[in-house]
C-alpha cells in the first residue's frame, strides 16, 4: 500500500468516526493527492518548518474558508438554486434557514454562520407569544445542533434588544448544546443591561454567549459583518477566502539577534512568507477553481468576492516575547511585567501595521488588505501558546489578565477571543459579569468570552466540547466532529487538567484526526 | 484634599463577593473583635515592629530602618510568610497612606465596577480617615457615580453612621450571634452596639444588607436563629447567610457549614419573611 492507501484505510476503518465524518475525511485525502500550490522555494521551505502554517486546509483549496451568506438578501429575493420562495411566517423562515445551512459550503463542510438570527427573524415574531416563540426555537436550535453537528456553526446575537434574542438566549440555556456557538455583539449606547444579564446566564450554564465590542467592528468593517467559527470576525455577504498563520515563537528560536534585529529581519521576512502563502491559496480558490463563477451563493448574490478578505494569523506571541528577553538576560513574563506587555503590544501593532500596508490579491472586502487575526489554535499544538493569549495555567487575576491583553485588541480586525475564566462565586452576582464587560469594552477590548468551571462545557477556544462527551470520545467516538479535535486538545495539551479550564482553541481544518 | 493617613492592608481591583456588580474592594488594618473564624486575621492587629518576620522573608524584602520595619516593594511577592510568623495577627505590608493615594489605586479597575466597597479589619475605627476618603471620593469625577458601601462589625459609634451617612451609600453590617454569651464566645465582645448600629443605619435609610455566619454548634440551633430572624424582619433588610469556612482561619476550633445546614437555617429565615441569600 502506498502512504495515500494506507491512510484512506485508516479512516475507512476508524470506529470513532461517523458515516459523514468519514466521508469528509477522504475528500481531504482526495485533495491532498493533489500537488501543493506553487509557493517560491523559501515559502515552502518556511511552511516545512512551521514557521508559517496552513492550518491543513489542504494543498488544493477548492472553497472559501469562512462564508457568510447574506440571509437577508436571501429572505427578501429567495433562491432559485434551492427551489425556495421568500418566506412569510416565523416557521417559513426557519425552513428557510434550515435549507440554507445544508447548502452553505466552509473549511469544515458545515455553515460557520448561521446568521443574525434576532434581525432575521424578529420581522415575523409580531402575534406570537413568549411561549410559543420558545417553542419554535428549541425545535430550531435543536434540529440546527442535529444538522450541522459542529461547533464552529456560529449564530449571532444584538446589539439591539428584541424578544428574538431574549428567546435564544433563554432556549440555549435549556437545551445545552454545543451547537450553536453564539455571539452577543454588544453597543455601549444601544444594549441594554436586562440583555447583557440575560447572555450572562446563559454563560453560567453553555459558556455561551462570546461578546464582541460592536462600535469597534463596525469602524473596522462596517456596519455588516459577522462573528464565526472561533471567533473570525468577517464581512457579511463575502467571508475569508484562507487563514494562516505565523509561529512567531519559531521566528524567535530560529532567529540569532536582538530584540532590535528581530523587528529589523527575522519578522518582516516571516510576515512576508505568510503574505504569499496566502496569496497562493487564494489564487488557487479564485482563479483556478473559480469558486465565484460557479456556486449558487455567488451565481445568486449571496455572497460577492467584493465582500471578501484573508486572515493574516498569528500564534506563539507569548514564548516569542520570552525568548526575547531571556536573550537580554530579563526574565520578564508576558501577562507579568510590563516590559514584557509592551515588547508584545510592540510586536502586534508591527504586525498589524504590515498587514495594512501589503497588498492582497482579491481581498477588495477590506481594501485589497488582509486582517491581522489572533489565531486560535490547533490541536497539535503543544509548544506555542494559541493566538495573542496568555500561557495556559500562568494567567494573574482577572484584573491584570484584561490589562495585559487589551492594548493588542485594537490591532486584530478579524478577531481575538481572550478567555477570561470567572470564579464560581460570580454566579451569585450576575451584574459584576455585566459591569466586567461594559468596563472591557469601554477599555477598548475587542471580543472575549468566559469560562466557568462548574458547568458541562468546556471551551476549546472558541468552540465548545461537553466534558461528558470527551470523556466517551476515546471509545465511542462522537456525533459532532468538533468534539474530535477537542479529543485531540485534551491528549496532546491537558487542557481540562488544569486547575483553571481556560482552554486551547483551534481552527482545523479537514485534517484526519492524528 | 485631605491629607488625613489612614493604614491600608490592601486593594482588591475586581471582587464579586463585596457587594452588588463588580466592586473594587479597600481593605483597612486594624479590628476591635477576634473573631474565631476570621479568614484573614493578618487584618486585626497593628504592627509593633518587633521584627520576627525580617529573617523569615524569603525574598529579604523586609528590613530595618531606625527601628522600623520597612518593605522594599520590589523585592515583596506578597508571598505571606511574614503574616504566617507575625505574632501580633498583624502584617508589615500595611501602608500609611492618604484618600488621594488610594483613589489612584482604584482608578484603573473604576471603569469595570459598580462601585468600592471598604472593609477591614473593621473600617470604622479609622473613622477619620473613612469620612475623609468617602469624601474625597464623592467629589471625584471618577467615583461621583459610583456606590460606595461599608462592610462593618458594627462596633461603632453612631456619631460615625452620622458623619459618614452623606458620603456613602449603605452599609454591609455582620451579626455575629444573637445572645450576648454567643456573640461574646465568637468575637471576644458583647453586641449591645451592633443592635445600635442597625437601628441606627435603618432610620438613615442605609442598612443595605445584614450578614451572618453560621458556625455548627455555636449558633445554629433555633434559639440562636429565630430571634435574629424576627428582628430582620422587622427591620425589613435581606440577610446574607455565609456558611462557615476553615480557608484562611488559623487553627480552627468549629466544623465547616454544611449545604444542609445552611438550607435549613436559611429555612427558619424564609419562614419569618426574611430575603435570604445563602453563599
Amino acid at each position: 500500500m502506498n502512504e495515500l492507501e494506507a491512510e484512506v484505510r485508516r479512516v475507512l476503518e476508524d470506529p470513532t468516526l461517523s458515516f459523514h465524518q468519514r466521508r469528509h475525511h477522504l475528500a481531504f485525502l482526495a485533495e491532498s493527492s493533489q500537488p501543493y500550490v506553487p509557493l517560491p522555494e523559501d515559502v515552502a521551505e518556511a511552511l516545512n518548518k512551521r514557521i508559517i502554517c496552513d492550518l491543513y486546509e489542504g494543498a488544493a483549496p477548492y472553497r472559501p474558508r469562512y462564508i457568510l451568506p447574506d440571509y437577508q438578501k436571501a429572505f427578501a429575493a429567495g433562491s432559485a438554486f434551492l427551489e425556495m420562495a421568500p418566506p412569510a411566517t416565523l416557521d417559513e423562515a426557519l425552513d428557510f434557514l434550515l435549507v440554507m445551512y445544508a447548502n452553505v459550503p466552509s473549511i469544515t463542510g458545515y455553515p460557520v454562520y448561521l446568521g443574525d438570527l434576532d434581525d432575521l427573524l424578529e420581522p415575523f415574531v409580531d402575534g406570537i407569544d413568549d411561549e410559543d416563540l420558545d417553542y419554535r426555537l428549541r425545535r430550531f436550535l435543536r434540529l440546527v445542533d442535529r444538522l450541522v453537528p459542529d461547533a464552529f456553526a456560529h449564530a449571532n446575537l444584538g446589539p439591539r434588544d428584541s424578544r428574538v434574542a431574549r428567546s435564544v438566549l433563554r432556549v440555549d440555556r435549556g437545551l445545552e448544546q454545543v451547537v450553536p456557538n453564539l455571539t452577543l455583539k454588544v453597543d455601549p449606547d444601544l444594549t441594554p443591561d436586562a440583555l447583557i444579564g440575560e447572555a450572562v446566564r446563559t454563560v453560567f450554564v453553555t459558556a455561551k454567549p462570546h461578546f464582541v465590542n460592536d462600535p469597534l467592528m463596525v469602524r473596522d468593517l462596517g456596519r455588516d459583518y459577522g462573528v464565526v467559527s472561533c471567533y473570525n470576525s468577517l464581512p457579511r455577504g463575502g467571508g475569508s477566502l484562507t487563514l494562516s498563520r505565523i509561529d512567531l515563537r519559531q521566528v524567535a528560536l530560529l532567529h540569532s539577534g536582538t530584540t532590535e534585529t528581530f523587528f529589523g529581519d527575522a519578522l518582516p521576512q516571516a510576515a512576508e512568507w505568510l503574505a504569499q502563502l496566502m496569496e497562493a491559496r487564494i489564487h488557487h480558490i479564485v482563479d483556478d477553481v473559480r469558486w465565484f463563477e460557479h456556486d449558487f451563493l455567488a451565481t445568486e448574490g449571496l455572497v460577492t468576492l467584493d465582500r471578501f478578505t484573508a486572515m493574516f494569523g498569528i500564534v506563539g506571541l507569548a514564548e516569542a516575547v520570552d525568548e526575547l528577553l531571556l536573550r537580554e538576560g530579563r526574565e520578564a513574563r508576558y501577562g507579568h511585567d510590563e516590559e514584557a506587555n509592551a515588547l508584545a503590544h510592540r510586536i502586534v501593532h508591527w504586525l498589524h501595521e504590515f498587514v495594512e500596508r501589503r497588498p492582497m490579491a482579491h481581498c477588495r472586502g477590506t481594501g485589497g488588505r488582509a486582517l491581522l487575526h489572533s489565531q486560535a489554535g490547533l490541536d497539535t499544538d503543544t509548544s506555542s501558546t494559541v493566538g495573542s493569549r496568555l500561557p495556559v495555567g500562568t494567567e494573574p487575576g482577572l484584573y491584570d489578565h484584561i490589562c495585559a491583553v487589551a492594548p493588542n485588541h485594537d490591532c486584530f480586525a478579524s478577531g481575538v477571543s481572550d478567555i477570561f475564566h470567572v470564579e464560581d462565586t460570580v454566579r451569585d452576582n450576575p451584574t459584576a459579569m455585566v459591569d466586567i464587560i461594559r468596563g472591557a469594552f469601554a477599555e477598548g477590548m475587542r471580543d472575549f468570552t468566559f469560562n466557568i468551571s462548574s458547568n458541562d462545557f468546556i471551551r476549546i477556544t472558541g468552540y465548545l466540547v461537553r466534558k461528558s462527551d470527551l470523556a466517551r470520545f476515546e471509545e465511542k467516538g462522537a456525533r459532532h466532529g468538533s468534539t474530535t479535535f477537542g479529543y485531540g486538545a485534551e491528549k496532546n495539551t491537558g487542557v481540562t487538567g488544569r486547575a483553571v479550564k481556560r482552554v486551547l482553541s483551534h481552527e482545523l481544518g479537514a485534517r484526519p484526526p492524528q | 484634599m485631605s491629607s488625613v493617613r489612614g493604614l491600608l492592608n490592601n486593594v482588591l481591583p475586581f471582587s464579586s463577593v463585596d457587594g452588588p456588580g463588580n466592586r473594587s474592594v479597600v481593605f483597612l488594618q486594624g479590628c476591635n473583635l477576634a473573631c474565631v473564624y476570621c479568614h484573614n486575621p493578618y487584618t486585626i492587629g497593628l504592627c509593633t515592629h518587633c521584627g520576627e518576620c525580617v529573617e523569615p522573608c524569603p525574598e529579604r524584602a523586609l528590613s530595618w530602618l531606625d527601628d522600623k520595619v520597612i518593605v522594599d516593594w520590589d523585592l515583596c511577592t506578597r508571598c505571606g510568610v511574614c503574616i504566617d510568623v507575625c505574632p501580633e495577627s498583624s502584617t508589615p505590608l500595611a501602608e500609611t497612606v492618604t484618600p488621594a493615594e488610594v483613589m489612584d489605586r482604584l482608578r484603573p479597575s473604576a471603569p469595570f465596577t459598580s462601585g468600592v466597597t471598604i472593609s477591614g479589619g473593621e473600617a470604622t475605627i479609622q473613622a477619620e480617615f473613612l469620612v475623609a476618603l468617602t469624601t474625597a471620593m464623592k467629589t471625584d469625577p471618577t467615583f461621583a457615580s459610583k456606590t460606595i458601601l461599608i462592610d462593618s462589625n458594627g462596633v461603632t459609634p453612631l456619631e460615625t453612621w452620622d458623619r459618614l451617612a452623606p458620603t456613602i451609600d449603605g452599609v454591609m453590617l455582620d451579626l455575629k450571634g444573637w445572645a450576648e454569651d454567643e456573640h461574646h464566645r465568637l468575637t471576644g465582645s458583647d453586641n449591645a452596639q451592633v443592635f445600635a448600629s442597625a437601628a441606627h443605619l435603618a432610620s438613615l435609610g442605609l442598612l443595605s444588607e445584614v450578614r451572618f455566619v453560621l458556625v455548627p454548634g455555636w449558633n445554629d440551633g433555633l434559639p440562636s436563629l429565630e430571634p435574629i430572624a424576627q428582628w430582620l424582619a422587622a427591620l425589613g433588610v435581606p440577610l446574607k447567610l455565609i456558611g462557615v469556612r476553615h480557608h484562611g482561619v488559623v487553627d480552627p476550633e468549629f466544623e465547616e457549614a454544611g449545604a444542609d445546614a445552611l438550607e435549613a437555617a436559611a429555612a427558619v429565615f424564609r419562614e419569618r419573611g426574611v430575603t435570604v441569600r445563602v453563599v
